[in-house]
Protein backbone atom coordinates (compact mmCIF):
# COMPACT_ATOMS: atom_id res chain seq x y z
CA UNK A 1 0.00 0.00 0.00
CA UNK A 2 1.63 3.52 -0.75
CA UNK A 3 0.33 6.97 -1.38
CA UNK A 4 2.17 10.35 -2.18
CA UNK A 5 1.68 14.09 -0.79
CA UNK A 6 2.86 16.62 -2.53
CA UNK A 7 4.61 19.62 -0.71
CA UNK A 8 3.51 22.79 0.49
CA UNK A 9 4.88 26.24 -0.68
CA UNK A 10 6.28 28.85 1.27
CA UNK A 11 8.84 31.78 0.95
CA UNK A 12 11.84 33.17 2.96
CA UNK A 13 12.31 36.60 3.69
CA UNK A 14 14.39 37.36 0.53
CA UNK A 15 11.19 35.68 -1.26
CA UNK A 16 12.94 32.64 -2.41
CA UNK A 17 10.51 29.54 -2.73
CA UNK A 18 10.83 26.73 -0.32
CA UNK A 19 8.79 23.71 0.17
CA UNK A 20 8.03 21.71 2.77
CA UNK A 21 6.98 17.51 2.95
CA UNK A 22 3.65 17.69 4.74
CA UNK A 23 1.26 14.59 5.91
CA UNK A 24 -2.64 15.29 6.73
CA UNK A 25 -3.51 12.76 9.71
CA UNK A 26 -6.66 12.78 11.94
CA UNK A 27 -6.84 12.75 15.76
CA UNK A 28 -9.75 12.04 17.94
CA UNK A 29 -9.99 14.43 20.34
CA UNK A 30 -13.02 15.23 23.26
CA UNK A 31 -14.39 17.60 20.50
CA UNK A 32 -14.27 15.31 17.77
CA UNK A 33 -11.86 14.48 14.88
CA UNK A 34 -9.62 17.02 13.80
CA UNK A 35 -7.11 17.22 11.03
CA UNK A 36 -3.58 18.41 11.43
CA UNK A 37 -0.80 19.45 8.79
CA UNK A 38 2.34 17.49 9.89
CA UNK A 39 6.02 18.45 8.58
CA UNK A 40 7.25 14.45 7.87
CA UNK A 41 10.57 14.98 9.40
CA UNK A 42 13.57 12.79 9.06
CA UNK A 43 15.83 14.50 11.20
CA UNK A 44 13.72 14.49 14.21
CA UNK A 45 14.24 11.51 16.74
CA UNK A 46 10.75 11.49 17.53
CA UNK A 47 7.16 13.15 17.09
CA UNK A 48 6.44 16.52 18.74
CA UNK A 49 2.88 18.13 19.04
CA UNK A 50 2.01 20.96 21.83
CA UNK A 51 1.59 20.08 25.11
CA UNK A 52 -2.07 21.15 25.15
CA UNK A 53 -3.14 18.86 22.42
CA UNK A 54 -2.60 15.91 25.39
CA UNK A 55 -5.48 17.77 27.01
CA UNK A 56 -7.31 17.80 24.18
CA UNK A 57 -6.98 14.15 23.53
CA UNK A 58 -7.78 13.48 27.06
CA UNK A 59 -4.55 12.72 27.89
CA UNK A 60 -2.81 13.27 31.56
CA UNK A 61 0.60 15.34 30.08
CA UNK A 62 2.28 14.59 33.46
CA UNK A 63 1.86 10.65 33.57
CA UNK A 64 4.20 10.73 30.22
CA UNK A 65 7.52 9.85 30.32
CA UNK A 66 9.36 12.92 31.06
CA UNK A 67 11.90 13.86 28.27
CA UNK A 68 14.18 17.38 27.54
CA UNK A 69 14.53 18.21 24.09
CA UNK A 70 16.47 20.98 21.83
CA UNK A 71 16.94 21.68 18.26
CA UNK A 72 19.68 23.67 16.93
CA UNK A 73 20.67 25.86 20.13
CA UNK A 74 22.54 24.09 22.71
CA UNK A 75 22.09 26.94 25.42
CA UNK A 76 20.45 25.22 28.41
CA UNK A 77 17.59 28.04 28.55
CA UNK A 78 16.70 26.60 25.09
CA UNK A 79 15.90 23.41 26.00
CA UNK A 80 12.67 21.77 26.19
CA UNK A 81 10.87 20.66 28.34
CA UNK A 82 8.42 17.23 26.81
CA UNK A 83 6.08 13.76 27.85
CA UNK A 84 6.09 10.99 25.64
CA UNK A 85 2.26 9.19 25.49
CA UNK A 86 1.62 6.74 22.66
CA UNK A 87 -1.61 8.08 20.60
CA UNK A 88 -3.57 6.77 17.34
CA UNK A 89 -3.89 8.76 14.57
CA UNK A 90 -5.72 8.13 11.54
CA UNK A 91 -4.55 8.32 7.83
CA UNK A 92 -6.99 7.96 5.15
CA UNK A 93 -5.24 7.91 2.29
CA UNK A 94 -4.77 3.99 3.20
CA UNK A 95 -7.44 3.92 5.41
CA UNK A 96 -5.04 3.16 8.10
CA UNK A 97 -4.85 3.93 12.24
CA UNK A 98 -1.22 3.54 13.41
CA UNK A 99 -0.07 4.28 16.86
CA UNK A 100 2.66 6.29 17.50
CA UNK A 101 4.72 7.89 20.26
CA UNK A 102 3.92 11.23 20.33
CA UNK A 103 6.13 13.96 22.45
CA UNK A 104 3.80 16.70 23.83
CA UNK A 105 6.42 19.62 24.34
CA UNK A 106 5.53 23.01 26.56
CA UNK A 107 4.72 25.87 24.57
CA UNK A 108 3.41 26.35 20.98
CA UNK A 109 5.48 23.65 19.42
CA UNK A 110 5.44 22.81 15.09
CA UNK A 111 3.45 19.40 14.22
CA UNK A 112 6.36 16.91 13.89
CA UNK A 113 6.39 13.43 12.36
CA UNK A 114 9.90 12.13 13.36
CA UNK A 115 11.32 8.33 12.83
CA UNK A 116 10.65 6.79 16.28
CA UNK A 117 7.41 5.09 15.59
CA UNK A 118 5.84 6.57 11.98
CA UNK A 119 9.20 5.91 10.09
CA UNK A 120 8.34 1.90 11.54
CA UNK A 121 5.56 2.05 9.49
CA UNK A 122 6.42 3.44 6.31
CA UNK A 123 9.14 3.40 3.92
CA UNK A 124 9.57 7.11 2.90
CA UNK A 125 11.14 8.64 0.33
CA UNK A 126 11.37 12.36 0.30
CA UNK A 127 11.19 13.15 -4.16
CA UNK A 128 12.62 16.39 -4.35
CA UNK A 129 12.57 16.74 -8.24
CA UNK A 130 8.86 15.52 -8.18
CA UNK A 131 8.15 18.05 -4.86
CA UNK A 132 6.38 14.89 -2.98
CA UNK A 133 6.82 12.21 -0.48
CA UNK A 134 6.08 8.64 -0.99
CA UNK A 135 4.69 6.68 1.84
CA UNK A 136 4.94 2.94 1.43
CA UNK A 137 3.46 0.82 4.13
CA UNK A 138 5.77 -1.84 5.68
CA UNK A 139 3.25 -5.02 6.49
CA UNK A 140 5.29 -7.50 8.68
CA UNK B 1 5.82 -2.41 18.94
CA UNK B 2 3.54 -1.65 15.81
CA UNK B 3 -0.06 -1.44 16.12
CA UNK B 4 -1.74 -1.27 12.69
CA UNK B 5 -5.64 -1.43 12.11
CA UNK B 6 -7.01 -1.24 8.67
CA UNK B 7 -10.49 0.77 9.04
CA UNK B 8 -13.66 1.41 7.30
CA UNK B 9 -14.26 4.95 7.11
CA UNK B 10 -18.55 5.99 8.30
CA UNK B 11 -20.29 7.42 5.30
CA UNK B 12 -20.41 10.34 7.68
CA UNK B 13 -16.48 10.65 7.95
CA UNK B 14 -16.14 9.94 4.49
CA UNK B 15 -17.83 13.05 3.30
CA UNK B 16 -15.44 14.87 5.58
CA UNK B 17 -12.54 13.59 4.98
CA UNK B 18 -13.71 14.82 1.44
CA UNK B 19 -14.06 18.01 2.64
CA UNK B 20 -10.62 18.64 4.58
CA UNK B 21 -8.96 17.29 1.59
CA UNK B 22 -11.23 19.94 -0.51
CA UNK B 23 -9.96 22.20 2.67
CA UNK B 24 -6.01 21.19 2.20
CA UNK B 25 -5.96 21.59 -2.14
CA UNK B 26 -7.41 24.99 -1.35
CA UNK B 27 -4.96 26.09 1.69
CA UNK B 28 -2.06 25.04 -0.53
CA UNK B 29 -3.16 27.14 -3.55
CA UNK B 30 -3.16 30.27 -1.44
CA UNK B 31 -0.11 32.39 -2.42
CA UNK B 32 2.62 32.11 0.74
CA UNK B 33 2.05 36.17 0.76
CA UNK B 34 -1.34 35.12 1.45
CA UNK B 35 -0.87 33.55 4.71
CA UNK B 36 2.34 35.59 5.91
CA UNK B 37 -0.17 37.49 8.18
CA UNK B 38 -0.73 34.68 10.13
CA UNK B 39 3.27 33.99 10.85
CA UNK B 40 4.09 32.66 13.87
CA UNK B 41 0.00 31.16 14.14
CA UNK B 42 -2.07 27.72 14.52
CA UNK B 43 -4.55 28.75 11.62
CA UNK B 44 -8.08 26.36 11.64
CA UNK B 45 -9.35 25.97 7.97
CA UNK B 46 -13.23 24.63 7.10
CA UNK B 47 -15.37 24.98 4.29
CA UNK B 48 -12.42 26.60 2.65
CA UNK B 49 -12.18 29.43 4.93
CA UNK B 50 -9.28 30.02 7.71
CA UNK B 51 -12.44 30.06 10.52
CA UNK B 52 -10.10 31.28 13.18
CA UNK B 53 -6.20 31.28 14.13
CA UNK B 54 -4.09 31.72 17.14
CA UNK B 55 -0.32 32.41 18.10
CA UNK B 56 -1.78 29.56 21.10
CA UNK B 57 -3.47 26.34 20.66
CA UNK B 58 -5.29 26.35 23.66
CA UNK B 59 -6.67 29.32 22.35
CA UNK B 60 -7.58 27.91 18.85
CA UNK B 61 -8.98 24.98 20.78
CA UNK B 62 -11.39 27.35 23.01
CA UNK B 63 -12.32 29.48 19.82
CA UNK B 64 -12.96 25.98 17.50
CA UNK B 65 -15.49 24.98 20.73
CA UNK B 66 -16.91 28.30 20.61
CA UNK B 67 -17.77 27.85 17.09
CA UNK B 68 -18.76 24.29 17.83
CA UNK B 69 -16.42 22.91 14.80
CA UNK B 70 -14.79 19.68 14.28
CA UNK B 71 -13.39 18.10 11.05
CA UNK B 72 -11.31 20.96 10.86
CA UNK B 73 -7.93 21.11 8.95
CA UNK B 74 -5.03 22.59 11.52
CA UNK B 75 -1.79 23.97 10.11
CA UNK B 76 1.24 26.20 11.83
CA UNK B 77 2.23 28.95 9.52
CA UNK B 78 5.82 29.19 9.88
CA UNK B 79 7.41 32.80 9.93
CA UNK B 80 8.99 34.34 6.77
CA UNK B 81 12.61 32.17 8.05
CA UNK B 82 14.17 28.96 6.78
CA UNK B 83 12.72 26.49 9.23
CA UNK B 84 15.37 23.43 10.48
CA UNK B 85 13.91 21.24 12.98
Amino acid sequence: MRFTKAWYKDTTPKGKIVYRPILDVYINEIGGWNKYDFIVDSGADISLMPEYIAEEIGLDWEKGQKIEMRGISQKEECFVEGRIHEIDIRIPDINLEIQIPVCFAKGNTPFLLGREGFFDYFRITFEKEKLRTVFELIEE
Amino acid sequence: MKKIKHIKFTDEELQEIKKGDEDEKWLNSLSPGKLREYAGEYIAVKGKRIVTHSKSIRKLHEKLDDLNLSFVTIRRIEGPVLVVY
